[in-house]
């Protein structure tokens, strides 16, 4: 006979067991990470009772969380791409914002400062014409630095999250750490039952790892994770983890890379490490925040260099040759500012970087790297490839670059290993100035004039009047006057002497004409280019005809250089002569356009396979109230039940004793 | 076996729908709003490139528009000076021919002569015309510089220089917004463009050259050449005409003068009247540069010549003519000076027209390409809020579901 008490008693408990585990699955449902749990009954071991074995009631097998280690797997990992994605996105949706918002994009300045040359042109003695000038030429400037800022900001902020994400990466590796000790420790005393809430909060610390950074798990035979980030540098091993920091490598560059360190040793990680919000923070710096430098400085060098040199080509409202309207581009500050070293190296080599040709320049970024074996120098691309070799040229030295830049060897000597990012470009947007302090600066006349004298009697016109240089010799007693100052004397319709205007002696003798076409006075007689300067002459002269060349004195309405800096702005000067200054800028604008909406799109469908994943994982773990309510009805009817039971055995017990 | 969904998805679902769907609205709101469908470039990078170009071709459109305004009004004030000039070259060919008058007396005629000497400073004020700004019009770049001054002999001299202010009307195309003085006043071709003819001063007779033309280019040699009269074996008048350069024209015998009888040499063709003395001679001499004020000073000295003689009145009917030839000259240039501002009044005017319909096609592009469907932004907003109404209240009626309201 079977011991009803007992069976109804085994029931109870087990109801009772099963009622506390929909209880705690109810008041879990808000918590983070929970797996629902359920209650494995099972039937104790029968009694044999004359051949016959006799139910003895119910145990309690386990309480098990439900949970599929695939699915928190792809979880973890969808986590990590979604999280990269977004904050890719976040950064680069805010420079495209500020590149395309008409209150901080640089085309609308760069137009009216060209409409305001247009105006100088126009009437070129105007002064107010030319304060207009001056005044665009500053916002055009403070337009380029102002960018500059915004992007810089952008730029501090990254660095700053990258101190706050790397830091919450150590600290979460550091849970891992202690979670997996719990769970030996617990495991190992234990008969095999599994700490459910200890592999659910450690399930959870390593969902929030994946998050900030893209990691790869390895599940241990006693139950401990190994995490690895990167191309496999551990993170976390059993009880132990590293801790992953941020440090600036090269000096005066707001640019930080990524550690990994034990205390003692470290390695640099920055370019191994993708996923989570940390891989989508250095991509879209590498993506965007770098190339947006070097792009706007880019325009910006380009600006002030062609449009300075144009300028130096002219004359001002005073006489004087023209001198630098927007600030020189290779001041000492900014040469310096163009290159850093690495801080580990051992060297003393100073180095800096002269532009040369805005034209040439390219928007990345190259590091040097000496080596002492070869005593050579190379100058490595932004993706890695060599651009050139080249032998220590020692202090004093220097090296030319295709790229438009030159690398000045100031002093010291370079030890082996030691590296340099040179960036040419990157901060090309911030210093960007106006030079010129007063409107009667602007040069907006040629230097040279021409006169045919009323007896002249042929048909002869001056066409053009090319100044390429004002650095020659026959400029070196400007303003005032031309070194000498020539005077073309034709001798026939077909030949011409050049005559030096002050002596009277013949320069050039019996130079060749040709009527009715364009002929370089100057050229033709092998002084030009050495002048700086050439007329241009066509038409048909008579003999005895004079061109008389002249220092353009007074020429206050002269617009002639106006009109050529007028157009710079359609003149292909920048990315080797294959784009003028708004395609750049417009390039600039649909790459940053493009990237950004790349990212939006990628974001976008990160987030749908992270929800299909987290409904996944919710349909296996997550907690059903309706579900637990159904079940709740299910063991206490069950707990009802065993209770009749123990009734029953009560009073079958009486009806025994009430018989005697 | 149906599928499980857990109670914070239940929630999370609907939350996540409410909210997207409030971001749709909120996207489309901003879009009516702005009037544009780029918010930013990467709403449509290709467009946002497009836009660019576009505004640049726009800006640009206006600014041409605006430089061809400019020259327009600086040569609107030039063409207002020259139509002056003309009348007052009219002026003085009027009282030039009045004065020519055989029947007008010593008198008469300094009277005349000093309303010319009038009219003349009256020309160098309207070549000294100054802009609103003061900035003299016709001093070529010396804009500061006045560009016509007289010197204690009366005579007028040019202080600017030859340059001409070019202005962009178009991407490739200038218009000289401007003539400078000495293109203006003082490029005048005397004589009849090619060459003059003249009477010497100090001739005795009474013979007056007249009506010189340029009856041959083809044979035309450019020459300084004199007729010289003189009287052969038999007492007859006769001439030889002789090139400075290219000696004399005729061999002996010498031709014999004939009064108004045409001659023709080298492709020049003249007459002389009246009565030449022997020893009297004529001058035909390639035509040179004159200013418009020296011609007119030259109507004046010969005015002053006086008439009371048949020579004198021969000498001062020779000088007048080579004045009165030169004004003619004066009045041609300066018509041509102002058929060319007409015609650069009409390319400023083309180009304007060309930039304004560029200016219309692009901004319409750029409407296009920037430019809110106000139609399908509306629909699109009331769907979207019909979309979220929807995801709010499915979210209300499914939460209220729950099987703890039962037990």
């Amino acid at each position: 006979m079977a011991d009803l008490a007992g069976i109804a008693l085994s029931g109870l408990k087990a109801s009772q067991t099963s009622l506390s585990t929909t209880s705690n699955n109810i008041v879990n449902v808000d918590t983070d990470g929970y797996s629902r749990q359920t209650t494995g009954l099972a039937t104790r071991v029968p009694q044999s009772y004359g051949g016959s074995f006799v139910g003895q009631g119910v145990d309690v097998n386990s309480i098990a969380r439900v949970s599929n280690q695939y699915v928190v797997d792809q979880l973890r990992r969808d986590v990590s791409s979604f999280n990269s994605f977004d904050s890719y996105y976040e950064y680069a949706v805010r420079v495209d914002q500020l590149l395309g918002d008409d209150s901080t994009a640089i085309t609308p300045s760069l137009q009216s400062f060209f409409d305001a040359v247009q105006d100088v042109s126009n009437d070129p003695a105007s002064i107010p014409n030319r304060q207009v000038l001056l005044s665009s030429g500053e916002a055009l400037a403070n337009r380029f630095n102002t960018v500059y800022e915004q992007v810089f900001q952008a730029n501090e902020t990254l660095n700053i999250e990258l101190d706050a994400v790397t830091s919450k990466i150590s600290q979460l590796g550091q849970s891992i750490a202690s979670y997996n000790q719990a769970i030996q420790s617990v495991y190992s005393n234990n008969t095999g039952e599994l700490p459910n809430d200890l592999l659910d909060q450690r399930d959870e610390a390593v969902k929030q790892l994946a998050e900030l950074i893209g990691v790869d798990v390895i599940q241990q035979s006693n139950l401990s994770l190994s995490v690895f980030v990167g191309s496999g540098q551990p993170l976390v091993i059993g009880n132990e983890s590293f801790s992953v920091q941020t440090v600036s490598n090269s000096t005066g560059l707001s640019r930080k890379d990524i550690i990994i360190t034990d205390g003692t040793s470290s390695q640099n990680i920055t370019d191994f490490l993708s996923g989570g919000r940390l891989g989508g923070l250095l991509s879209v710096r590498e993506d965007l925040v770098d190339p947006v430098f070097n792009e706007l400085g880019r325009m910006s060098l380009a600006v002030s260099q062609s449009f300075n040199d144009q300028h130096q080509l002219g004359m001002d409202l005073d006489n004087q040759l023209g001198g630098l309207f927007f600030g020189d581009i290779n001041l000492p500050s900014a040469q310096f500012s163009r290159i850093a070293s690495n801080v580990s190296n051992a060297g003393t080599a100073s180095i800096s970087v002269t532009i040369d040709d805005t034209n040439l320049l390219t928007t990345q970024d190259y590091r040097l790297r000496y080596d002492a074996g070869t005593g050579n120098y190379t100058l490595f691309n932004s993706n890695g490839t060599t651009n050139s070799t080249f032998a220590d040229p020692g202090a004093g030295g220097t090296f030319t670059t295709a790229d438009g830049f030159t690398l000045n060897f100031i002093s010291g000597a370079p030890a082996n290993g030691d590296n340099f990012r040179v960036l040419p470009t990157r901060r090309g947007a911030s210093e960007m100035t106006v030079d010129i302090t007063d409107v009667r600066q602007i040069a907006a006349a040629l230097p040279v004039s021409t006169n045919l004298p009323s007896a002249n009697t042929g048909g002869g016109f001056v066409e053009e009047v090319v100044v390429s240089d004002t650095t020659t010799v026959d400029f070196a007693t400007a303003p005032f006057s031309l070194t000498p100052a020539y005077r073309v004397e034709f001798t026939s319709a077909t030949s011409y002497d050049v005559v030096d205007a002050g002596t009277n002696a013949v320069v050039v003798g019996a130079v060749a004409f040709t009527p009715g076409q364009s002929n370089g006075l100057l050229s033709l007689a092998g002084l030009y280019p050495a002048s700086g300067y050439d007329v241009v002459f066509n038409g048909n002269p008579g003999a005895n005809d004079v061109v008389e060349i002249s220092y353009n004195n007074g020429g206050v309405a002269d617009n002639r250089n106006a009109l050529l800096l007028g157009q710079l702005s359609a003149e292909k000067t920048i990315a080797g002569g294959t784009v003028n200054y708004q395609g750049a800028y417009a390039q600039l604008v649909s790459g940053v356009g493009t990237r950004t909406n790349d990212a939006a799109v990628s974001q976008e469908a990160a987030e749908t396979i992270l929800t299909q994943s987290q409904t996944q994982w919710e349909s296996i773990s997550g907690v059903n109230l309706d579900e637990e309510a159904a079940n709740l009805i299910r063991f206490q009817q069950s707990y009802q039940a065993s209770a009749r039971v123990i009734q029953v055995s009560g009073e079958l017990f009486d009806t025994i004793i009430s018989s005697l | 076996m149906p599928i499980r969904i857990s109670t914070s998805q239940t929630f999370s679902q609907g939350t996540n729908s409410i909210l997207n769907n409030q971001s749709k609205v909120s996207q489309t709101q901003l879009q009516l709003s702005k009037g544009t469908r780029i918010l930013k470039p990467s709403d449509d990078p290709i467009g946002s490139a497009v836009a660019l170009d576009l505004q640049k071709q726009i800006d640009n459109a206006l600014q041409y528009i605006s430089n061809g305004q400019t020259a327009e009004t600086k040569l609107a004030i030039e063409e207002s000076s020259l139509s002056n000039v003309t009348d007052i070259l009219q002026r003085i060919r009027e009282l030039t021919l009045q004065a020519a008058n055989a029947t007008q007396n010593q008198t008469d005629r300094a009277a005349i002569t000093v309303e010319i000497k009038q009219r003349l400073d009256e020309l160098v004020g309207l070549g000294n015309s100054q802009l609103a700004n003061g900035e003299y019009l016709f001093s070529g770049f010396k804009s500061n510089v006045r560009p016509f001054t007289a010197d204690g002999t009366g005579n007028i001299s040019y202080n600017g220089d030859q340059g001409v202010l070019n202005v962009n009307v178009n991407t490739s195309v200038r218009v000289e917004s401007g003539n400078s003085g000495d293109e203006v006043f003082f490029d005048i071709k005397t004589g009849n463009g090619s060459f003059v003819a003249a009477g010497d001063p100090s001739n005795l007779g009474t013979g007056v050259i007249s009506s010189a033309v340029l009856e041959d280019p083809t044979l035309y040699v450019g020459d300084v050449y004199t007729i010289d009269f003189s009287l052969n074996g038999s007492g007859a008048l006769q001439y030889q005409i002789t090139g400075a350069n290219t000696g004399p024209v005729y061999a002996a015998p010498l031709p014999l003068y004939d009064e108004d009888t045409k001659v023709s040499f080298n492709g020049i063709n003249y007459s002389i009247s009246g009565l030449p003395s022997s020893g009297d001679s004529f001058t035909v001499e390639p035509s040179f540069r004159q200013s418009v004020f020296a011609t007119v000073n030259q109507i004046i000295t010969a005015l002053e010549i006086p008439n009371n003689t048949s020579t004198l009145q021969a000498t001062f009917q020779n000088a007048l003519n080579v004045g009165l030839q030169n004004l003619d000259q004066a009045m041609t240039h300066i018509d041509e000076v102002r058929a060319s501002i007409g015609s650069r009044l009409n390319v400023i005017e083309s180009e304007s027209e060309i930039n304004e319909s560029l200016k219309v096609e692009a901004q319409s592009a750029l409407s296009v390409v920037k430019d809110l469907d106000y139609a399908e932004a509306i629909t699109e907003l009331n769907k979207r809020t019909l979309a979220l109404q929807a995801a709010q209240q499915s979210f209300v009626k499914v939460q209220n579901l729950s099987l703890f309201e039962f037990i």
